[in-house]
């Protein structure tokens, strides 16, 4: 059904129109325009990226190829454990952040454009504070005689102060925070290019309004939502001085593994191969999101 | 690719000037980059960096014509280890961690220090290193609040009163790192003082069992602790004694008990092909002098290496630092050594424990 409903012409598809074949001046053009962008990757993204991935391949004595360093983030349980924990958590500041991001995409993209960019102002104030700045302020907040249990106390919702910080309420508060616009934003995109009258058809064809948004808008905006979901998710996975801060002893990213690898024990190849496990991992969740959401139709261009 | 291709030739021309300015001696100042007149200082920022820019940096500047250069990034071997295999060192003096400094031995990151050119005959045994010289020294302590204990009352004194909680009631926290918290275990459990090394493994991490349950937070970030007695979130804990005593020295209602805390040490290292190095040996010099030390402990409390330091700072702050004589001879002896072949191991199990 959702296929039916979304079958908009896609780039890959080879469709007419949009994906017509441009003239070679004009693909020159084009290329001239990406150029920046393309020598900025290479230089601060692949290279870098190239050297870690050569690191954790070569051995740090001998100068030789070696796979021990693999070996040792695979035996050593720790490290997979850690990552699992990572995944766990990510994906519950992930799934929050869906729910909470949706109706504000919604309500964004249904709004009249003024008072929309008025609210996304909102959205993405949190962007112009500092981070560190945040968390802080989140433990004034949250902890022990912080201002929100002292409203609870107050007025008698709470008898005594709720641990939300230094756990893992607390972590996935802040990541939350941080995150949400990843996930307004392109459920926004998505959410804006949805024609109004599709609904309005549903409605007139004797579909009460639960039922149009079930059957026809939810599943146009099944893009945006995958696409949300990734970014979140990619973003929360690398996550560091936020659960450091917010969390508790059970609130270990592998991030931070990896900088003690990397500032503690200075042993840049075993840290090498950790990011490398870590990024391929990662891929492979990219892989099934795009499986079962179908990414490429946002990166294809809505 | 080509980046570190260039610098290593600027790196090369640094050192080829140094190298001429030495050759010339003390009457060129300048040569082709003024590199000679030059040091680039790498420190701590904060209050830390403003305090040694005040008793250290300005007064070399002004006895010596030599700028400084101040970069304010908190120094790890890291940092260093990426200059080096760059081929693009930058920084003349990097203030490193003992553990950071003993790994960056290791690793053939620094240089030694010519000790002909360092007057060292008054500093503490612990400050002198062949690649480094110690600066200051900082403490973990047990901390606490003393609006929960306050002053003329008891409050506890060891390890093993932390680890008390029936007699002594109050929330606690400690630093989310195995290094030291195995010691505190140990001392909790009985073993003295000077017994601690070789650490028993087993027994520390069965001590810290019982702990565990009744630690409130796990601090992060030497801000941590201060910040958790300010807030009435938690009485006592494991600490860095500069970060208490600064805002003690400001008026707020805490304090340090030096009884078993554990002293570790701060060098002034020079990365190797550092493009300054006979001037970062001058600094090191000049910066080791009981007044310049004395003048910075009188800003920021961490103690002097230097055992002439000491008599020189007002009273009224002296007994606040780690190497004040009463103080240093309450606390238990650090072992650099035993951690730099251990730590690996342990990260990796206190990691495991910290999820079980």
């Amino acid at each position: 059904m959702e296929a039916r409903l979304t079958s908009a012409p896609t780039t890959r598809g080879g469709a007419p129109g949009a994906g017509a074949r441009p003239r070679p001046a004009a693909r020159l053009r084009l290329l001239g325009l990406l150029l920046p962008a393309l020598v900025l990757l290479a230089v601060f993204f692949v290279l870098p990226l190239g050297k870690v991935a050569l690191w954790s391949l070569v051995d740090a004595r001998d100068g030789g190829f070696t796979v021990a360093y693999y070996a040792r983030a695979v035996t050593e349980t720790i490290y997979l454990r850690v990552i699992l924990n990572t995944f766990r958590i990510s994906l519950y500041v992930t799934v929050i952040c869906l729910l909470l991001g949706y109706p504000v995409a919604y309500l964004l993209a249904t709004v009249r454009p003024r008072v929309a960019s008025l609210l996304m102002i909102f959205v993405v104030l949190p962007f112009w504070i500092s981070l560190l700045v945040r968390l802080y302020a989140w433990i004034v907040l949250l902890q022990k005689s912080g201002v929100i249990n002292a409203l609870l106390l107050r007025l008698g919702l709470a008898r005594e102060p709720l641990p939300l910080v230094y756990n893992f309420t607390g972590v996935v508060i802040g990541m939350v925070h941080v995150l949400l616009p990843f996930m307004i934003l392109p459920l926004y995109s998505v959410m804006k290019g949805i024609d109004p009258n599709l609904m309005a058809a549903a409605r007139n064809l004797g579909g009460t309004p639960v039922q149009a948004f079930r059957r026809v808008f939810l599943p146009l905006s099944y893009p945006g939502i995958g696409a949300g979901m990734l970014m979140v998710f990619m973003l929360s996975i690398g996550y560091f001085i936020t659960p450091a801060l917010l969390g508790g002893l059970k609130e270990t990213f592998i991030a931070q593994l990896i900088e003690q690898q990397v500032s503690v024990l200075i042993d840049w190849n075993f840290a090498a191969a950790l990011a490398m496990l870590l990024l391929a991992v990662t891929l492979l969740m990219y892989y099934v999101f795009n499986r079962v959401l179908g990414l490429d139709r946002i990166w294809g261009g809505v | 690719m080509k980046a570190g291709r260039l610098s290593r030739r600027s790196f090369v021309q640094g050192a080829a000037a140094t190298a001429a300015a030495v050759a010339a001696g003390p009457f060129v100042h300048t040569t082709a980059k003024g590199a000679s007149n030059k040091l680039v200082y790498s420190g701590w920022g904060g209050a830390y960096q403003d305090a040694v820019r005040e008793a250290i940096l300005q007064p070399f500047t002004k006895a010596t014509g030599i700028e400084v250069v101040e970069i304010k990034i908190g120094p790890t071997i890291a940092h260093v280890k990426a200059q080096v295999q760059s081929k693009n060192v930058e920084w003349d003096v990097a203030e490193l961690e003992a553990p950071d400094m003993l790994r960056g031995k290791q690793e053939g990151l620094l240089e030694k220090i010519d000790r002909s050119r360092i007057d060292t005959k008054d500093l503490v045994k612990e400050a002198i290193d062949d690649v480094g010289i110690g600066c200051i020294v900082f403490s973990t302590v047990l901390a606490y609040s003393t609006l929960a204990y306050p002053a003329g009352k008891p409050h506890p004194t060891s390890w093993a009163d932390f680890w008390d909680v029936k007699k002594w009631p109050g929330r606690r926290f400690l630093q989310d790192q195995v290094k030291l918290n195995l010691e505190f275990a140990l001392m909790a459990d009985g073993v003295p003082n000077d017994k601690l090394y070789p650490i028993d493994v087993d027994r520390a991490f069965k001590s810290l069992n019982r702990i565990k349950p009744h630690i409130a937070v796990w601090w992060k970030k030497g801000a941590q602790p201060p910040q958790l007695l300010t807030d009435k979130e938690a009485d006592l804990g494991s600490s860095w004694n500069g970060r208490i005593t600064g805002e003690k020295w400001k008026g707020a209602p805490m304090d340090v008990e030096w009884g078993q805390g554990m002293s570790q040490y701060q060098f002034y290292n020079i990365p190797k092909g550092a493009p300054n190095r006979e001037n970062a040996l001058r600094f090191i010099d000049f910066a080791i002098k009981p007044e310049r030390q004395a003048r910075s402990a009188e800003l920021i409390p961490y103690g002097p290496t230097n055992r002439k330091a000491i008599s020189l700072i007002d009273k009224k702050k002296a007994p606040d630092l780690p190497t004040y004589p009463e103080n240093l001879k309450r606390q238990a002896p650090f072992n650099e050594e035993w951690w730099l072949k251990n730590e690996d191991a342990l990260i990796k199990r206190w990691e495991a424990w910290k999820l079980a």
